[in-house]
Parts: structure tokens; C-alpha cells; sequence
């Protein structure tokens, strides 16, 4: 590699000959010894200047990181007589960080990103040059170093969800209408051939048939699971600010656009459903793929989450016909900033088919501030359509939740009002 | 408001100073030489600092153009118009022209919000105060050569001064 003579080193060095120069001319040697010092120490600095390769990677941290915290280890090689190496670090083509550093050989410097989006990103790009001694010379800049992740959206704990009116199979962690076993008191019924002789109630039948005509027995509920289906409409990726939207500018990287705000309500929706048993699936309005088919379990929750993580807008969406098939009687978790027909559209017609839908807006909250007058009317339009759409979903009898409004509260408000329906098949 | 934002990048490093730091005390250090070298033959008055600072503060606005160097050789201009100078400002000129340019050199190689490692410093430090040590032993025999009134008050000084950046050679850490 090599190590070139800086700018101001070379202006040095020329200033420090001339006034040995002009000393010696004049018979000045007090002016002369004025540039003996910077050049005796630009020669040495000259002669043991490195000749050896800087290097930058950037590796994965051994560290567990916290959430919203991504870590990664700097590893920087540089020749033992560098000075130091200038280390700049990038990200979404914005300079961040720029120091110089001591490096003897090799040093790992731990690196840490605060962010708030999830999904694949860019972690950082380092740059990384060698300074030589005095700073007097300096090498080629080492190839950058550059490293992606995949972010997957956190959860945050919800207390209670609204439940489908039907729930299906003989196990799980609701109550069925069912008689079966395992929930509470259903009723009290005269013993019939196939009931097991543990559940007789002997209180009962004392009461009602002392002379032990007639036996009866305790039935009671079955357990039933419910399967809930997440619905994320990824075709929208939009900030807080409204200039943005327009997609000539990116989102400022310190805001959660839309689409990190669907990715962790949805997570948390399911980790809240997991966790009691359900069994749920996800599907991509955007995406012409097969969906991910409802599941249980914590794994269940990892590939929702993954599947989640990769869920990003690709061109242009196709246009869907009809809305997707989803099991029969699921409840249906619809995710969308609803800024045009379509999420509105196909959650309507889901409740149409007889599923229970809860449309969760995941529209971050809207900062006006910067807005010019045009931007202002254009946006007051687009609110009054999205308000528009709001409502009619509302009409169509689909369940609204605003995801930036305390959305644990409006979900469980929502579970309440089943419990209270008549005929819900659920508690 | 983005002022109380935190950093979205930290690299971990040792402790480091603020590359405007190094800028600020370039300033002030090319300030010092320049009055020091009008005071080795005039009466320094106030205008002569108010040209100093802003010399000092042109030069250090873009270090990495070598402008520094030219304050230096500014500097060399003035003593020589001024005369023979005593020991001791030549001796100050030689330390005080030795270290603007040591400063500059780290101020250009960084942007103004950037940092220097402190441990970057104090591992480069000790070949320039070697040097100085010679260059200072230099500027006595120069200037008994060209002639100038040399005093015993001034040979003790010039000791002292010699003898203290020896110290500060043998003192500073080796390099490894």
C-alpha cells in the first residue's frame, strides 16, 4: 500500500527549507535554526512512515443486544508505526461518527446503532485510512467495511384480544359452547350410557332420586382454540412527516414509519394470541404468495416474526380481484395505514363472509409543523378520504383500533364487547 | 428537538478530544508565535494582535491546505526584518513553530465535529520533543553564533528550558 506526504506536511517542509535557506542567505542563523526542527522531524517522520496495509471489518458483537439497539464489532489492522487510523462511520449515506483512533496492530472497537425500524437494513459502512507518525503522511483508504441485518419487529405485551365468535377443535385455552371437558359447570343431566362414573354428582342424585332411581352426572364445557389470522398490508411505507410521502425523500431515520409500526403491532397481536393457545397465520396483502398457515406454539411466533422482518414493498403491488381465502371462522387482524380502498375494501368483505375483523391503522401520528400551505390542503384531502374510509368500515360492522392511541386499552374494550354480545360463542 | 436526540452511531474509543479543541489551541498557538516574533524587533501593540488572531484563525479555518505552514513562514519573515533576537524568543519561536505545525497536522487530518483519541497524541508526542530537544540546543548555538548579547541570566534560562523538555522526552511513554 502506499503511504503518501500530506498537503501540510509537504507545506511545512517547504517553509521550514526556505527559512534555513533565507537564514543561511542573510548570515541569519537564529532564522535558520526556525525551520531545522520541522524539517529534521519531517524527514524522520518520512523515513518511518509505514508501507504495510490497513484494514477495517465489521463483524457481528458477541454482546446481546437490547431492543432497539443493533451492536457489531469494529476490527481495525493497521502497521505498528501508524499514528492512527480515522475511522468514519456511515449510514444511510449520512456521516455519523468520525474519530482517530490508536490502533497497535489490531483493535476491536464495539460499535452500537440506536434504531428504530426494523426490517433489513444497512447496520453501517466504515471507512477507514491510516495516519502515519507526526500525521505527516497518510495511506489509501482501506476497502469499507459494511454489514446488513435483518431486524425483527419487538412486541409489546397486550393484556386481552377480542376473540372470534366460533373456536374450533377440542383443545386450547378458551371455553366452547360445546359439552366436553375441561371448562366450567354446563349442566346437571340424568346419566346416559358412554358417561363416566367419576362424574356423577352423588349430591344431586341424593337430592333429586333418593332411592337411586336414576344417576346424574356433571357435564361440562369443551376447550376450543381460536384461529386468528394477521393481515398486513405492506404496499405502504410512510413516515410522519407528510412531504415524505411522496417517496422523493426518505423517512427520517429516527421516525417509525408505517410499516415498523404494522410489523410490531402485528407481532404483538400474535405474541398475545400465542400465548393463550391460539393458533395464528399471517398473510401479505401485497404479496401474491401463499400465506403463512396458522400454527401455535412459540415457534409459531419466531416465523410470524421473521416473516414479518422480510415483509417490505416490492414495485408495484398487483391488484387483487378478491380478497384472500382464510380459514372459517377466524378472527381477521387487518393491518393497514389505509390510505386507499383496497385494505378497506377486502376487510369489508371478510366481515361480509362472516368473520369477526379488527382493522388495526398503523398511520404513525402526522407532523405538520414543516408543511407548506399546498402541502397542508393535500394532506387535509387525504385525512378527510382516510377519515371517510374509517367510518365506513365502521359501518360495515369491521372493528377499528389506532395503533397510536394506547391500542392495549382499545383491544381489550374490544374482547369485553364480545364477552357482552348475545349469543357469542366465545368468553 | 434533534439537539436532545441521542447519538444514533457510538463507536466505543478511548477518551478523545474534540478535533475544534486541537483547532482552538492552534489558534491560539499561532497567535503566540506571531506576537512573539513582531515583539523580537517592534513594540507589539494592539492592532498587531488583532492581525495576529485573525492570521491564526484564517490559517486554522482549513489546516489541511498546508496555511499554517505559511503563518510559520511568516513568522521566520518577521524575525529576520526584526533583527538579531535574544536567545529566549528565538528559543520560543523554534518550540512555538515546531508545535503549530505538530498541532495543525492532527487538526487537518479530521473534521471539525471528529475527534482525536487522546492515546494518538500521547503515543506521537514524544518523537517531536525529542527533536525539540536538539533543535533547542541548535537555537543557543545559533544564537551565540550570530553574535547576539548572551547573558548568564539567559544561558541559565536556556538551560532550564533545554533541561525541561529533556524531561518531558525521558517522561513521555515509549512507543511499544
Amino acid at each position: 500500500m502506499t503511504w503518501t506526504r500530506t498537503r501540510s506536511a509537504w507545506a511545512g517542509v517547504v517553509v521550514a527549507a526556505l527559512l534555513v535557506l533565507l537564514g543561511a542567505a542573510f548570515g541569519r542563523p537564529d532564522v535558520a535554526v526556525l525551520g531545522a526542527a520541522p524539517l529534521v522531524a519531517a524527514v524522520w517522520d518520512w523515513w518511518r512512515r509505514p508501507t504495510t496495509d490497513v484494514t477495517v471489518a465489521l463483524e457481528a458483537s458477541d454482546e446481546p443486544s437490547e431492543p432497539g439497539v443493533l451492536l457489531a464489532d469494529v476490527v481495525l489492522t493497521a502497521p505498528a508505526d501508524a499514528a492512527g487510523v480515522l475511522l468514519r462511520v456511515r449510514r444511510r449515506h449520512r456521516e455519523m461518527s468520525e474519530v482517530l483512533v490508536r490502533v497497535d496492530g489490531e483493535r476491536r472497537l464495539p460499535l452500537s446503532v440506536l434504531t428504530v425500524r426494523t426490517g433489513p437494513q444497512d447496520l453501517a459502512e466504515v471507512d477507514a485510512l491510516g495516519i502515519g507518525p507526526g500525521a505527516a503522511s497518510a495511506s489509501e483508504p482501506a476497502v469499507p467495511a459494511s454489514r446488513s441485518v435483518l431486524v425483527l419487529p419487538a412486541t409489546r405485551p397486550l393484556d386481552d384480544v377480542p376473540l372470534p365468535p366460533r373456536l374450533r377443535g377440542l383443545t386450547g385455552a378458551h371455553e366452547s359452547r360445546r359439552p366436553g371437558e375441561g371448562g366450567s359447570l354446563r349442566d346437571v343431566h340424568p346419566f346416559t350410557p358412554g358417561d363416566r362414573l367419576r362424574r356423577i354428582d352423588w349430591r344431586v342424585t341424593a337430592r333429586r332420586a333418593p332411592d337411586l332411581h336414576e344417576l346424574y352426572v356433571r357435564r361440562e364445557h369443551a376447550q376450543a382454540e381460536a384461529v386468528v389470522m394477521l393481515v398486513v398490508d405492506s404496499r405502504d411505507d410512510v413516515g410522519p412527516d407528510p412531504a415524505t410521502w411522496r417517496g422523493s425523500e426518505p423517512p427520517d431515520a429516527a421516525d417509525a414509519t408505517s410499516l415498523d409500526v404494522a410489523r410490531q403491532s402485528a407481532a404483538s397481536v400474535a405474541e398475545a394470541f400465542l400465548g393463550r393457545g391460539d393458533r395464528v397465520g399471517l398473510d401479505d396483502l401485497a404479496a401474491m404468495r401463499r400465506p403463512l398457515p396458522a400454527g401455535g406454539g412459540r415457534r409459531q411466533l419466531d416465523r410470524i416474526r421473521q416473516a414479518l422482518a422480510v415483509t417490505a414493498p416490492v414495485g408495484e403491488p398487483a391488484r387483487r380481484v378478491r380478497a384472500p381465502q382464510l380459514p372459517s371462522g377466524a378472527l381477521v387482524v387487518v393491518f393497514s395505514t389505509f390510505l386507499d380502498d383496497d385494505a378497506a375494501a377486502v376487510a369489508a368483505s371478510w366481515r361480509r363472509a362472516g368473520h369477526r375483523v379488527v382493522a388495526v391503522d398503523v398511520l404513525p401520528r402526522v407532523r405538520t409543523s414543516q408543511l407548506n400551505d399546498r402541502q397542508r390542503i393535500a394532506l387535509r384531502i387525504v385525512t378527510m378520504s382516510r377519515e371517510d374510509r374509517l367510518a365506513g368500515l365502521a359501518d360495515a360492522d369491521v372493528e377499528v383500533v389506532q395503533w397510536r392511541d394506547a391500542p392495549a386499552v382499545a383491544l381489550a374494550r374490544l374482547a369485553r364487547r364480545a364477552q357482552r354480545r348475545t349469543g357469542a360463542g366465545a368468553r | 428537538m434533534s439537539g436532545s436526540r441521542p447519538a444514533e452511531v457510538v463507536v466505543e474509543t478511548g477518551r478523545v478530544v474534540p478535533t475544534w479543541v486541537l483547532r482552538v489551541a492552534g489558534v491560539v498557538l499561532v497567535t503566540v508565535m506571531l506576537l512573539v516574533a513582531v515583539g523580537s524587533g517592534w513594540r507589539v501593540g494592539a492592532w498587531h494582535v488583532v492581525v495576529a488572531v485573525v492570521v491564526a484563525c484564517a490559517v486554522m479555518l482549513r489546516p489541511w491546505t498546508g496555511s499554517v505552514a505559511l503563518a510559520v513562514g511568516a513568522a521566520g519573515v518577521v524575525l529576520l526584518m526584526g533583527g538579531p533576537a535574544s536567545l529566549l524568543t528565538v528559543m520560543a519561536l523554534v518550540l512555538l513553530a515546531h508545535t503549530v505545525l505538530w498541532v495543525s497536522s492532527f487538526a487537518a487530518r479530521a473534521s471539525w465535529s471528529a475527534g482525536v483519541e487522546v492515546a494518538v497524541l500521547a503515543g506521537e508526542v514524544r518523537g517531536p520533543v525529542v527533536v525539540q530537544v536538539g533543535a533547542q540546543v541548535l537555537a543557543v548555538v545559533a544564537v551565540l553564533v550570530s553574535g547576539a548579547d548572551v547573558g548568564a541570566s539567559d544561558a541559565w534560562r536556556a538551560f532550564a528550558l533545554i533541561g525541561a523538555i529533556g524531561l518531558v522526552a525521558a517522561v513521555v511513554p515509549r512507543p511499544r
